[in-house]
């Protein structure tokens, strides 16, 4: 956790920080110190306007 | 001058090669500055509709760049056809590359031969693990 650098281009690595419906989990869920739950935002943020990740469980399908 | 990544969404349809689409792009960073590493993510499925299709052709950049000329390529890719979509980010100081997990290796190889780049440092096969597998 310690070295642990978020990144949009490693979405795998973002997928224990956001919820079952693609939420991102409020940093209190996860432990997460402030100044990595800002930059876990960011980077999720990234990944999902590149459409590496949903913004939520219901978009459209076609 | 700063160090840059810029990921570009193609067409999937659309595009003729990936080459072909990429060329005025590279023109543009080769005015000022370099471009440090290429990285096909071949073709993705999306995570969600992007102009009603549901896979783009991914390629990954990551450059120095003057800020007039990252002004003109974001005002190019908006106005390219064949771009469904596309993410420039500064980087925090020298551009450190990393390969990426989505990275396909195949495709970036052919495409640094194609467009006769000299990446191969940046650019390190990862065969150890087949190399065990076999």
């Amino acid at each position: 956790m310690k070295d642990f650098r978020p990144d949009y281009k490693n979405p795998s690595k973002l997928a224990p920080f956001i919820s079952e419906s693609f939420a991102i989990l409020p940093a209190a869920v996860k432990a997460t110190r402030s100044s990595l739950q800002r930059k876990i935002a960011k980077e999720i943020k990234r990944a999902r306007f590149l459409a590496l990740m949903p913004y939520c469980d219901q978009h459209a399908k076609s | 001058m700063g160090h840059y990544e810029l990921v570009i969404l193609f067409h999937p349809y659309k595009l003729a090669t990936i080459e072909d689409a990429l060329s005025p792009y590279l023109e543009l960073i080769a005015k000022t500055g370099e471009l440090l590493a290429l990285e096909s993510w071949g073709r993705q499925d999306l995570s969600y509709p992007i102009k009603k299709m549901l896979k783009a052709e991914y390629v990954f950049l990551q450059f120095s760049s003057t800020p007039e000329v990252l002004a003109e390529l974001n005002k190019a890719s908006r106005f390219d056809p064949l771009v469904l979509r596309c993410l420039t980010v500064k980087l925090k100081g020298e551009a450190a590359y990393m390969p990426t997990e989505l990275i396909d290796l195949e495709i970036t190889n052919k495409l640094l031969t194609q467009l006769n780049l000299n990446l191969t440092e940046a650019n390190p096969e990862q065969p150890e693990i087949k190399e065990e597998v076999s």
